[in-house]
């Protein structure tokens, strides 16, 4: 592809023995992995909605996608391993890893006014990518949430007793509260068959344990007859597998002698997913399970990703996207809140659009100030939810993101900054709004590995 | 996937409704309790107070009471070196059951056979000799000596002064003559003493056992069920939850239980002449087991409250019903047993651990009894 001046190619110093930047993003996503378990056991602060389905789906898109409004599948860079689309896998210079982390502000109100905050962070996805022929054939892994459920609420109540000896009304609240969700793992092979065309296959393994909890508590006073509270725990494991192919087109002079275009798509297999499903009553070694393990399956649709990107020169990167995926066809024989098997009330097929632009002053000056080599962006994106706890109305999300690519005193490592607000649902007919701020971070450094240095 | 950061402020239940039915509401269920049935209850660890009497109860009908009980065996080398002088019961009352006014007349005979207080029978009864001396005392008497006529000291000099003299005399009986009233004496400060002269002893009193014998039957309104400590019946009834409430199958959670049992009062306060003690049952232990078990477990104790109520809950209870809603769970009442209660209780004389051998009834409302009939109330929570 004769296109490279385009590609902002920040390289390492071609050392065959990792730096310590290199190090550090090694040990912060081993401590990322490691945290996630224990982390998982208390993640209930994000949206009610996650409690349905399969929990929210999620968006990852790295680093430069996330500012631009994940609007990534014709993301064209050797600076970033684009997380969407094998095609784009087979260019790449330099060994890469990311890792990113996401802290979000949530308010949630309903109708009457009432509103709740609750905030969270969470691992928002790990890329790395290496090429095996430089700009010709490229691995890439990755490690990214598929899908998150993470809520609590609490109903309150009052009921009579019942009983003449205790004739008094008796307060209580049962509390909902969801942990958990499904991860994927892709890996896979990216390679140029074309100057101008790229085509991946990436193989995604899906796994997670969903667990969903009901709590009956009453608040009895100090003189009161002692209430035992419920403690109602479903945990889903479940795995699987799918696959994704994908492919990218460049075409140059399009408006231009030295503009760039790129046009990328991504189809993601229909999968099955295997579950076991328990359910326990009471607490920790009180614990009863109930009836045996519930086995079943459930099987999620595939999905398209369509997305164009523009380069007028190699300072702006503009870029619009999408995917959808029919979740109608969706179908579980395992229990999901919001779902009744062979019935599709109450799913949507799930559309994601997003467009943005990245302008980065220095183009490929790398030697310009630091300021100018700041890459800046800015993006919209809409979605709507495959599923939704009202039949009649679907749960749409719109979103704006803003963010800085920042370079940083290691070459080929860049600091990513992005921050997104949106608003999720609506609060009318005992639906609640979600509005969402969101602050990004990610660390994504490339430099030589694997390759022999030639002069000694 | 992880949570890294986890943090939440006002946690208030908005967005509730938009988990629609979700369950985990509570509901109640009030189930009625079975007809009470008496069950034979064999009791142990009586406490050795000696109870002997006749008494015309004008609500409970006419009673006899023999009371049998021994000694605990003591001796000594100066006294069995002597010859026994003189033999007397000294025996301290603690209870009375009538009228209290009633002057007592008894007679005092010795059992002839071995026999153990342990695991006996309502209505065991042991062989006795002839009389061996007559009494009388008031049934306000605290302290009653009772002395042994020289020929029956002479006779038991031998077996009074052998170191074996715990298995040569089994001990004896108080059989009622005239009186209006059922006493208890002891167990503390109630002894067989016995002098040589140059030393003397005194036996504490050991074993004691109640033959009560019904001569009229009780005079109770009907849909009662009358329970008396010591001689029982003890009432045995079963709670069925109905399948409108807990459908088979369905797990459910019990968050609360009790049953309720109403004490009638009211019959007995009307039917107690002036002078006349009628102590009454005031706790109770329930007692549970599993049709086909042969095994109880202690569930609770419940106090009667200011009116007339015995409410049994708590977390067993709630349990039992919660493991076992699809059986009929059956019940017993019994009075606590001594070795249970409290060490303050038991030092009292007046604590249920005397009345554990005593005639204080409780007369229950049974099934049928309108608002007052035994019922369940059950809070529960059904999983799905």
């Amino acid at each position: 592809m004769p296109l490279s001046p385009y590609f902002r190619a920040e390289s390492g110093p071609g050392r065959f023995v990792r730096s310590p930047a290199a190090y550090a993003v090694l040990c912060l996503v081993a401590g990322l992995f490691a945290a996630a378990p224990a982390g998982a056991q208390d993640a209930r602060d994000g949206s009610l909605y996650s409690r349905f389905g399969i929990g929210a789906l999620q968006v990852h898109t790295g680093g430069q996608g996330a500012g631009i409004g994940h609007a990534g599948y014709a993301l064209h860079s050797l600076q970033y391993v684009n997380p969407n689309n094998p095609g784009a896998w087979a260019d790449q210079a330099l060994t890469r890893i990311s890792a990113g982390f996401a802290y979000q502000s949530l308010e949630i109100s309903d109708e009457t006014g009432e509103t709740s905050r609750l905030a969270s962070g969470q691992l928002s996805g790990i890329q790395i990518g290496f090429p095996i022929l430089e700009r010709k054939l490229g691995v890439a892994l990755g490690f990214a949430p598929f899908s998150r459920v993470s809520y609590h609420v609490g109903n309150d109540g009052v009921f009579y007793s019942g009983d003449p000896a205790r004739p008094d009304t008796v307060g209580y609240r049962v509390n909902f509260f969801g942990s958990g969700g499904i991860q994927q793992i892709t890996g896979g092979l990216g390679y140029k068959v074309h100057p101008n065309i790229r085509v991946g296959a990436a193989l995604n393994a899906l796994f997670g344990i969903i667990d969903d909890g009901r709590e009956t508590i009453f608040f009895e006073g100090a003189s009161d007859p002692p209430f035992l509270d419920t403690h109602l725990e479903t945990s889903t494991r479940l795995h699987g597998f799918s696959a994704t192919f994908g492919a990218l087109f460049s075409v140059q002079g399009v408006l231009a002698d030295d503009d760039y275009v790129t046009a990328g798509a991504a189809f993601t297999l229909p999968a099955t997913l295997s579950g076991e499903r328990v359910t326990s009553l009471g607490l920790n070694l009180d614990r009863d399970t109930l009836g045996t393990t519930v086995s079943g399956s459930i099987d999620i649709p595939w999905q398209l990703g369509l997305g164009v990107a523009y380069y007028p020169d190699p300072r702006w990167t503009l870029s619009a996207g999408g995917k959808i995926a029919p979740w109608t066809n969706m179908e579980s024989t395992i229990p999901l809140p919001g779902y009744r098997p062979g019935n599709e009330q109450g799913l949507s097929n799930a559309v994601q659009i997003g467009t943005g632009f990245e302008f980065l002053p220095a183009g490929n000056d790398l030697l310009a100030a630091w300021p100018a080599r700041i890459a800046y962006r800015f993006g919209i994106s809409w979605d709507r939810a495959y599923i939704s706890p009202d039949r009649d109305t679907n749960i749409e999300t719109l979103m704006a993101s803003a963010g800085f690519g920042l370079p940083t005193l290691v070459p080929g490592a860049r600091l990513d900054l992005n921050m997104q607000v949106g608003m999720r649902g609506a609060a009318s007919d005992n639906l609640v709004r979600d509005v969402f701020y969101r602050l990004s971070m990610s660390v994504n450094i490339g430099e030589r590995w694997f390759q022999t240095p030639k002069l000694r | 996937m992880g949570a890294l950061l986890v943090a939440c402020d006002d946690p208030a239940n908005v967005g509730g409704d938009l988990l629609g039915a979700a369950g985990g509401e509570p509901v109640n269920a009030v189930e009625p309790l079975s007809a009470l049935r008496a069950a034979e209850w064999t009791p142990s660890d009586r406490p050795a107070r000696v109870l002997a009497g006749r008494v015309d109860d004008p609500a409970l009908g006419q009673y006899e009471v023999q009371g049998y009980f021994d000694v605990t065996a003591l001796t000594s080398e100066e006294f069995r070196a002597g010859v026994v002088e003189s033999v007397e019961l000294r025996l301290r009352r603690t209870y009375v059951y009538g009228d209290s006014t009633s002057t007592m007349q008894a007679a005092l005979r010795q059992i002839d056979e071995a026999w153990e207080a342990d695991d006996l029978s309502i209505g065991a009864s042991f062989a006795t000799g002839p009389v061996i001396t007559e009494f009388a005392f008031l049934a306000t008497d605290t302290l009653v000596v009772v002395p042994l006529p020289d020929a029956w000291v002479a006779e038991h000099d031998a077996a009074l002064r052998n170191e074996d003299v715990g298995n040569l005399l089994h001990g004896f009986r108080i059989d009622p003559i005239a009186g209006n009233a059922v006493v208890g004496f002891g167990p503390q400060r109630s002894f067989l003493f016995a002098s040589t002269g140059s030393d003397s002893l005194s036996h504490p009193l050991g074993r004691a056992y109640p033959f009560v014998s019904r001569a009229a039957p009780p005079a109770m309104p009907e849909g009662r069920f009358l329970m008396q400590a010591g001689i029982g019946p003890t009432p045995e009834f079963s709670l069925s939850v109905s399948s409108e409430v807990h459908a088979p199958g369905d797990p459910l959670s019990v968050n609360r239980a009790s049953l309720t049992l109403w004490a009638d009062t009211l019959t007995l306060r009307q039917n107690a002449p002036a002078h006349f003690e009628r102590p009454l049952i005031r706790t109770l232990d329930l007692y549970a087991r599993a049709p086909g078990d042969t095994s109880y477990v202690v569930l609770g104790r419940s106090t009667m409250d200011e009116e007339g109520r015995f409410v049994f809950e708590g977390p067993g209870l709630a349990r039992m019903i919660e493991d076992r809603i699809a059986e009929d769970m059956i019940f017993e009442l019994r009075m606590p047993n001594p070795v249970s209660l409290p060490t303050s209780l038991v030092s009292d004389n007046a604590s249920y651990y005397y009345y554990y051998s005593s005639l204080n009834p409780v007369l229950l409302y049974d099934a049928d009894a309108d608002e007052r009939t035994p019922a369940g109330f059950i809070t529960l929570t059904p999983i799905y």
